[in-house]
Formats: structure tokens, sequence, C-alpha cells
């Protein structure tokens, strides 16, 4: 129950099918990466999960602590507890991060409920100072003029600020020089726990340097063709992906 | 002639909206002699001095309301089944942007229509060259240009005083680009500035075609331009660019329509004046797109440097959107020199004179790489150069 | 998103009407005998009658503008309007002396309330004029007038009328000639030099009755040095006919002068709202027009100043949102005739649904002048995809070392932006709302703040019904 838990979810863009009774259960608890070369469906997975219209998913089922998610609307999953930190996190011109997040967490409140100013600034200052925000980034724009490695902190900082139960993060090493690599991973690490699971999608092997994982998958063809422990991303960086492509070709023969 | 008496030209109203700025009166047509056919000697002349481009696949030169060679075409190009022929038949009409009775008059009265046809998949390496030398009276010219799928046409048309004689010239160009070609054009336009012209154009592009089309204004004394450039299948990519020099009892009015018909297609506009003392120039566009041309891109700059303070530039950019997820702008700016580049290129040691010269040809420059034809490139900047002295 | 007190403009609170006993009724329809009838009970002097009848004459040669303009202005009957209606000619002073009815309006839309806690003066309008009017007893002793025009015209004729029509003649456009033949309400303030109105004045007026034309003119002078803020806000209920609002403005700043002049028109759909404002800025004054425009079937208004002394400054900030079915066709005019003038146009609209925005503007720099400036900005957002936008610039530049430039876009609210914006939470509306507040936010923040709050939520109130 305490899970995410994908059940052979398979979808398709138009004619063509990406993603191929994928199956994958990330525990409350644990951290997993799921890497993969580009085109092989991570991202795609990822927007699923989140609920984007674009994708039609023919069959499967994903699970949030034993509640189906799938044909949900985004808000509705975001409010379930699955947080999406963007590949690519969109502008938002004129609405100011300490606004944005403000109107996020309210969305999460009853009617009669409302939120407490002053615990919210302090809690969102000492989020920031952990993931070396400048406080003058609340009054900016989300993301808009920001830096690849300022989009992804803000990712991070959203993510510390909702405390989601599971994690999807979309390459979210992808453009971040290590100084802003180590910064993102201490915000993820700080917000491992006993009560929240995560996934970490990646192309490269780096950012589990920081973020050591429990358990690592290869994903191929739109679905996971191997699992293993940290050791399998280390066994990737060293060989590449075609000694996997290879191996499923032995397998496959 | 008798054609002036049987078809009048009537002039559009003051006050009406098309013309706005636009000094009307000064293109009524009825102090205008009849134009008269030259002599062999003087057209055998015009001809000589055509030779604008090294390198041509084919060329039509004319001069008033006539042949002034025959339509000469490369071997090689009619071997693919191009042809440039005179035709009988008239334009098609098309949208203008005001001057409709210009139109009625050039498809009524033009006895020069030159039509030129590229068959699919055919890749004219060389470009078309067609000269216009005004002469006394009404010219009417008239260009029609098809090309099929996947063709690929360069078109350079040059229009031309033969002396210092005042004339008119009413014009009207219609290119179609055909699914998947790519088209350039280049328009001339260096008259004597006794000539009074209207130059009326439609450039469609289908799908996936690419239309770029380059105006040069440089000679002329009231001169109006009209382009509808029309993207009509999907994917479409037209691209629009102007220069114009105004100096004294010069007036260049242009007036650009950019519509979308199909989605995911683009336009850009960039229209540049720079004007002299007296100078007078008029620039009016429109960016429509149609509620079906979703993931439209279109732009519409226009940028006035201001050279003497008697110049006058007016900016009409216009809008009008009925898609919803389409990216749209314009700008228009007008301005002098900067003065703040002035100081920095004369802290390099750079006289005053000079520095200001670079900035203006500088300006020009960014028209005039576009043509990608060295030849031409220089013969303008010669022609703006000789514009500049006088 | 702070506690600060709000002005109610909300669209249902405008919305009711009492059925109310008039004293004074010129009837339906526009002849000679309405302006004598006008006239009469207004007891004028024969100057001001002879400028109504010559407003009519213009009126009645002048063609509707539909060479330019939309069609929709033929839709106007003028036979069916009823040009005058009032229960007398002499505002109260205080709320107390104000008819029940009248009062009772005004309480509902928070009028007297806003009086206490912010506002310098207020003069309240209903139907052709003020029902009351009244200033702080300081600004007073400081010279600073501040009635309704009918009063203005009777009290002050010497100010009045040297500057009265001067801004902009009758003849400027159909409906400026319209609003010189039939004229009634509108407000008249004079400030004297030097003299810092801190607090803003505010004029509130309401249409009441069905097919009612209201015609108010305002006239503000604000001698050398001086400083002026005054606000409007406008509402009608929702009747089933369409209803005229065609009112002129003019301004007068003085040298040195500052006169600010907000409003927020949030007329109910069934008005047409015609409005000609411009201003006079003299040697070093500034004018600052803030335009929002949320309600009405159709606005046309373009206000301007005319830069007439040197290092003269205008500024026109402005929103229009064009809901279901109404078209905000707005802008600005910016006519420089001094050197080193300045002036600034931001100009922001939001088309929902099958509304349409549209901007005109007009910016003249002549041939004598040297050093003016002009900066102007459209930018326009898209919701539905049966929203329009369209936008008629016209720039003349002239002259020595002038410049100007003029920048306009058109986007949308992207499917991926609000997608982003759900998965953190939340809803469709909402983040359609937070996407058209952040749009115009940074213009809002030009605004006082009574009104940027105010104008949020009614942004978010318009954005609910524009999705699913």
């Amino acid at each position: 129950m305490d899970s995410l838990h994908i059940e052979k979810l398979n979808v398709s863009i138009g004619e063509k099918s990406i993603l191929n009774d994928f199956t994958l259960t990330v525990p409350k608890g644990e951290v997993h990466a799921l890497m993969g070369p580009n085109g092989t469906g991570k991202s795609t997975l990822a927007k699923v999960l989140a609920g984007h219209q674009d994708y039609h998913t023919d069959s499967g089922s994903v699970l949030l602590d034993g509640k189906e998610i799938l044909g949900k609307e985004p808000d509705e999953i975001s409010h379930a507890g699955l947080f999406l930190a963007f590949q690519y996190p969109l502008e938002i011109p004129g609405v100011s991060i300490a606004n944005f997040i403000r109107a996020a967490i309210e969305s999460r409140l009853g009617a009669e409920e409302s939120l407490d100013a002053p615990a919210y600034y302090r809690r969102l200052y000492e989020k920031m100072d952990l993931l070396q925000i400048d406080r003058k980034f609340t009054s900016r724009s989300l993301n808009e003029g920001f830096s690849g490695g300022e989009k992804k902190r803000a990712e991070i900082l959203q993510m510390a600020m909702l405390e989601p139960t599971y994690c999807i993060l979309d390459e979210t090493d992808s453009g971040l020089d290590i100084d802003a690599l180590k910064v993102v991973s201490n915000g993820v690490n700080f917000m491992r726990s006993n009560e929240r699971g995560s996934l970490i999608i990646t192309h490269y092997q780096r950012l589990l340097d920081y973020i050591v994982p429990d358990v690592v998958h290869v994903m191929w063809d739109g679905r996971i063709v191997k699992s293993g422990g940290k050791g399998l991303a280390l066994e990737l960086e060293e060989k590449g992906y075609d000694w996997v492509k290879d191996e499923l070709a032995v397998a496959c023969s | 002639m008798k054609l002036m008496d049987e078809n009048p030209l009537n002039l559009p109203s003051a006050s009406d909206p098309d013309w706005r700025f636009a000094s009307v009166r000064k293109y009524r047509l009825d102090a205008v002699q009849p134009t008269v056919d030259l002599p062999e000697d003087a057209l055998q002349d015009l001809a000589e001095r055509s030779r604008f481009l090294d390198d041509t696949s084919g060329h039509a030169i004319l001069a008033g309301n006539q042949l002034s060679a025959p339509i000469h075409l490369q071997d090689s190009a009619i071997n693919l089944g191009v042809s440039l022929d005179l035709s009988e038949t008239p334009c098609e009409m098309f949208p203008t942007l005001g001057g409709q009775q210009f139109l009625d008059y050039n498809s009524t009265n033009s006895r020069t229509s030159i039509c030129l046809n590229v068959p699919d998949n055919v890749e004219l390496q060389s470009p078309i060259l067609l000269v216009h030398w005004n002469d006394t009276g009404v010219a009417l010219p008239q260009v029609q240009v098809k090309t099929g799928k996947y063709s690929k046409l360069c078109l350079v048309e040059i229009y031309l005083s033969a002396d210092s004689t005042p004339g008119h010239n009413i014009a009207s160009t219609q290119v179609q680009a055909g699914e998947g070609s790519h088209v350039s054009r280049v328009v001339v336009r260096n008259w004597n500035p006794h000539t009074t012209a209207v130059h009326l154009e439609k450039l469609s592009a289908q799908r996936d075609a690419l239309l770029r089309s380059i105006n040069i204004n440089i000679g002329g004394g009231t001169i109006r331009q009209e382009s509808v450039i029309s993207a009509e299948g999907q994917g479409a990519d037209l691209r629009l660019h102007s220069l114009s020099v105004s100096g004294e009892d010069q007036e260049f009015d242009q007036r650009t329509l950019q519509t979308h018909q199909a989605p995911n297609s683009r336009s850009d506009l960039l229209f540049k004046n720079a004007l002299m003392a007296g100078g007078r120039t008029i620039f009016s566009g429109m960016i429509r797109v149609s509620p079906e041309a979703q993931y439209t891109d279109a732009y519409q700059t226009n940028r006035n440097l201001l050279l003497d303070p008697s110049a006058e530039a007016n900016s009409l950019p216009g809008l009008e959107i009925l898609a919803n997820d389409v990216k749209c702008s314009h700008g228009a700016t007008s301005g002098q020199i900067d003065d703040e580049q002035l100081f920095y290129m004369r802290s390099r040691g750079i006289t005053e004179q000079l520095a200001r010269q670079l900035l203006v040809f500088g300006f020009f420059e960014e028209i005039i790489s576009k043509i990608h034809l060295p030849d031409l490139e220089n013969k303008v900047r010669g022609w703006i150069e000789e514009r500049f002295k006088t | 998103m702070s506690a600060t007190e709000t002005i109610d403009l909300d669209f249902e609170k405008g919305n009711f009407h009492y059925d109310t006993e008039y004293d004074y009724d010129a009837g339906t329809g526009l002849s000679e005998a309405t302006i004598d009838y006008i006239s009469g009970v207004k007891e004028e002097d024969s100057w001001v009658r002879d400028f109504r009848m010559k407003g009519l004459r213009t009126f009645t040669d002048k063609p509707m503008p539909t060479h330019w303009a939309t069609r929709d202005l033929d839709n106007i009957d003028f036979n069916k309007i009823r040009y005058y209606l009032s229960k007398g000619q002499t505002p109260s002073r205080t709320w107390e002396e104000v008819p029940e009815d009248v009062k009772n309006t005004f309480e509902r839309l928070g009028i007297p309330e806003q009086e206490r806690k912010f506002l310098a003066g207020v003069e309240a309008q209903f139907d052709s004029e003020a029902a009351y009017s009244r200033m702080k007893d300081d600004l007073a002793k400081e010279g600073v007038i501040f009635v309704g025009s009918t009063e203005g015209l009777r009290e002050h004729p010497e100010i009045f009328r040297r500057w009265f029509g001067k801004v902009i003649p009758t003849s400027d456009n159909k409906f400026s000639a319209l609003n010189s033949a039939v004229f009634s309400g509108g407000s008249f303030i004079y400030v004297p030099p030097g003299v810092k109105v801190k607090q803003p004045l505010q004029a509130y007026f309401r249409i009441n009755a069905e097919n009612f034309g209201q015609f108010e003119r305002t006239l503000i002078i604000a001698d050398e040095g001086s400083e002026v803020t005054y606000m409007e806000g406008c509402t009608a209920p929702k009747f089933e006919t369409s209803t005229l609002h065609s009112a002129v403005v003019e301004l007068v700043a003085l040298k040195g002068a500052k006169i600010q002049y907000i409003t927020v028109q949030n007329w109910s759909n069934n008005v047409f709202n015609l409005v000609t404002k411009r201003a006079r800025a003299e040697e070093e004054a500034e004018v600052k027009w803030i335009d929002c425009n949320i309600g009405s079937r159709l606005t046309m208004k373009y206000p301007g100043v005319i830069l007439k002394g040197r290092k003269a400054r205008g500024e026109v900030l402005s929103i229009a949102l064009a809901g279901d079915g109404q078209h905000q066709d707005t802008g600005a005019k910016m006519i420089h005739a001094a050197d080193e003038t300045s002036s600034n146009i931001i100009a922001k609209s939001i088309s929902v649904g099958t509304g349409r925005s549209s901007y005109r503007g007009i910016v003249n720099v002549p041939r004598n002048l040297k050093g003016c400036k002009n900066n102007t900005e459209c930018d326009a957002l898209l919701i539905n995809s049966n929203s329009r936008t369209d936008t008629y610039p016209a720039i003349t530049v002239r002259g020595d070392g002038n410049s100007v430039q003029h920048e306009a876009s058109v986007s949308k609210v992207s499917a991926e932006q609000i997608f982003y914006m759900r998965q953190r939470g939340l809803s469709e509306a909402q983040a359609m709302s937070l996407s058209v507040n952040g749009f115009v936010n940074d213009l809002v923040r030009e605004f006082p703040m009574e009104y940027s709050v105010e104008l949020k939520r009614l942004i978010e109130m318009e954005m609910e019904g524009s999705v699913g």
C-alpha cells in the first residue's frame, strides 16, 4: 500500500507507443533512480504520472498509496501527494516565487482554513537558505530569466515547501554545473525521509554520486529491462547503454 | 495610345484610411502624355544598359509598354521546362491595400505581362532578371510567377528610368510559391525624381514553401508599394524586407499585409527607412491571423532613421489576431543616429562625418546583405552612395 | 494580497436598481426642445445655451465614424434615449439630505464608507445630476473648488468659461458634439497655485434609469505647481435595452502642475461607453491617466495629452479586459507640441471568450521640435481560441533629436504553463487567473493600492467563468 506503484502502463502518442507494460514500485522511504538513453520514454512517464493531457493511456494502473491516480486532473494528483520537478520548468511572467508557492499551498487548504502568512514566510526563508537561494528571489517572477541552475533550485524549493509524499525528479541534473548540482542534491537529500518516496530520472550517473539511490532501474524501449543496486549505475557509466542493448539482444535471441 | 481616355483612373479619397498620411493627389494621371514606342537603337541601348547580373538563367528587358529585346531563356532552363513569356491573359486580380483602382487600371491596360513558370522539382541555379525602363507616359508592367513543388527560383526585378523625363509606373507582381519551393525575390526601384509609381504585389506561399522578398527603394518621386503576403499552406515561411532611402521631394509609401490562413506558418517583416532632408516615408503594416492559423509566428518591424530635422516618418504598425495560440509582435522605432555610438567611434579617432556614414551604411547593410547576389549587392551599394552624394 | 481597504466595484454589487421618481425629465429623443428643456431647468446663461445648440448641429452633421470604428455604433438608437433625468439641480452637502432611494444606492455601493476612510472629497452623480457633493473643509480654506459641473458653471463662470471646451472642441468627434449639446453633471475642480491635495477626490457615476444617457462633463484645472488626484468609478444595473454613457473630460495642468486621473469603469454590459478625454500640459507639468476598462458592451476611449509646454510629460497606463461579447476599443493620443516633451503609453489588454480588445494610438511629433521622446508598449493576452485582439497605432515623427519607440506583442497563456501550475495543485481557473494577474502585475503596481487590490479581485472573478 505505502508505495507509488505503476502496473503494466501502456502509453502512446498517435500511432507510436511510448511505454510498453511499464511496471515499477517505489516504496515510501526509498529513493529509486531511473536511467536510460534519450528517447526511451523517461520524460513521458513523468508527464503521464502528473496527468498531462497530451498522452493517451491505453491500459495500466498507477496507484499512489493504493489510490488510482490515472485519469485524474493534474491538480488532483498534486493534492494526492505527487510532485514532479520539471525537466524544463515553465516561465510564469509577473507571478513571484513567493506568491506562486503561496497560491499552491492555499489550494490545499480547506474552505475555512487560512494561511498563517508570517509562518509561511519564515518557512520559505528557511528552505531558501538551505538551497542557497538569495532572498531577493522571492519577488522575482517564477523562472523568468532564471539560469538553468536557478530554475532547478526553484523546483526543489517548491518541492520542499509542498512536502509531497512522492517526488519525481525529471532530469534535474541537466544543465547544472558541479556547484549547483551539489546544492540541488543537498536539497533532495534533506527531503529524504521514511515518509517519502522519490524517483530520480536521469541520463547520467553523476547526480547519483550526490544522491545515492537505494535501487537503480534501467529503462529501454518503454520498459524497465534491468534493476539493481547503486553499483548498476556505475556499471552503466563505464560500459555505456549499448551494453544493456547487447545484453537485451542476447536475452531475446 | 487612347487607353487613358477609355479607362480613367479615379483617385482614392484623401480621407480614405488606406491612404492615411499619403499625398494622394500626386498620383493623378491627367497631365500624363501617352507612352510612345521607342526607336530600335534606343531599345538596343537600354538592353545594353541592363546587364546588372553576370550570370542569369534568363531575362526580359522592357521599355515603357514594349519589349526592348526578345525574351531570353538559357537552353538548360528551357530543357527543364521553365517558361518565360509575354502572356496574353491579364493577371488574376488580388486584394489590394487601398490601390484597387490602380490594379484595375494595370490589369485592363497592360500590354506587357511577363509570365514565369518553374515546373515541379526544378531548381534554377542562376536568377531570372526582369528590367523595366520607364519612359514618358504611363508604363504598366505585370509580372506573374508560379513555382512548382520543391522547385527553386531567384527572381530579380529592377525598375529604372530611361532618362530624366517625368513618368508614371503602375506595376503589379504576383508570385505563387508552390509546395516546398524556395523563392527568393529582389526588387530594386531607382527611378528619376520625376517619377510617380504604384507597385501592387501579392506573394503567396503554399505548404512548407519559403518565400523571401527584398525591396530596395532608392530613386523616384512619389512611390507607393503595396505588398500582400499570404501564408496559405501549413509550414509556409514568408520574409519581407525593405530598405528605402528618402530625400527631398520624395515620398515612399509602403503598405503591407501579412495574412496567415494555415497553422504553423511564419512571417517576418523588416522595413528600414533612412530619411534625408525633406524625405517622407509612410509604413503601414498589418498582421492578420485567421482563427484556423494556430501556432503562427508573425513579426513586423519598422525602423526609421531620421538624418535631418525636416524628414518625416509615419508608422502605422497594426495587428489583428483571431487565433489564440500565436506569437505575434510588432515594433516601430524612429530616431536619429545614436550620439553615444558616434562618441564611441570618435574616441577611436574616426571623424564625425565618417562615423555617421559608417553608421548609416551599417543601418542599410542588414537588408543589403540578405540579397545574396554579390554583383547586385555592389550595384545597390553604388546607387545608394550616389543618392547620398546628391 | 494584503488586507488593504478595497473599493467595491463588484459586477454583481452594481447590478441592482431602485424605482425612482424623477422631478425633471426631458423625455425621449433629441431635438432643440430637449436642449431648451435642459438649459431651462438649469437656468443657464445664453452663451451656454448657444454652446449646446452648436453642439447639437455638429452632432447631427457629423457621420458615425464607422469607416474606422465598429459597426456596433449603428445599433445606438438616439431617438429612444432619455437625455435628462434628475430630482433637482443642487446636490446635498450631507448624506442625510440625499433622497432615501438615491442614498440607499450609494450606501450599497459603499461610497459614504470610502469617503470616511480615505477620500478628500466625493461627488456622487445619480443619472443626470450630482446628488451629493462634499469636500473636506480645510481644502475649501485653501481655495480648492470641487463641485458638480452644473454648480461650477453657475458659481465660478470666470474660471469655468476660460477653459471650457478649449482642450476638446465640440467638433472633435460625433460624441464630443453630443456631449456638448446635452451635458449635465460631472465635476468641476480648481486647485490654486502651489496647493497639493494629498488625498484623492472621487466621483462616482451611477446610471439608474433604463434607456438613459449619461453625459457628464468634467473640467479639472490644476494651477501652477499644484497637485491633484481624481478617481472615478462607474456602474449601472443590467437592463434589457442598451444605455449610453458619453462623457467629455478636460484637464488643464498649468506650469509645473501634476494631475493624476484614475478611472475604473465597470459598466454593465449593455452600456455603450463612448468617452472623450484629453489633457493640456503646460511647461514641466505632468498628466497621468490611469484607465481600467472592465465593463460595458462597447468602450471607445483614447485618453490624450497635448504636451503644450517645454518638458511637459504625459502618461497613459491602461488595462482593458474584454469579456464574452464585449469590445474594449481603447488607446491613447500623445500630441507633442513643445521641445523636450516626453510621453509614455503602456496598454495591456486581455481578451476572454468572444471578447475583443483593440488598441488605437496616435503619437505625433511635429517638424519644429527638438528632444521629444515617446515610448509605447502594448501587450495583448488571448485566453480562448475565439478571442480577438487588434492594434492600430499611428506614429508620425519629424524634427530634431526626437525619438519614438513602439513595441507590441500578442501572447497567450500556454497549455504547458497551465499544466505546470496545476502540477503544483492549482485548479485550472486559479492557474489562469494567476497568469492573467501576472500579465498585468507590473502595470497594476503603478496604481494606488485601493484600486490595484480591487482590480486583481475583478480579474479573478472574470477568469473563474472563462475556463471549462
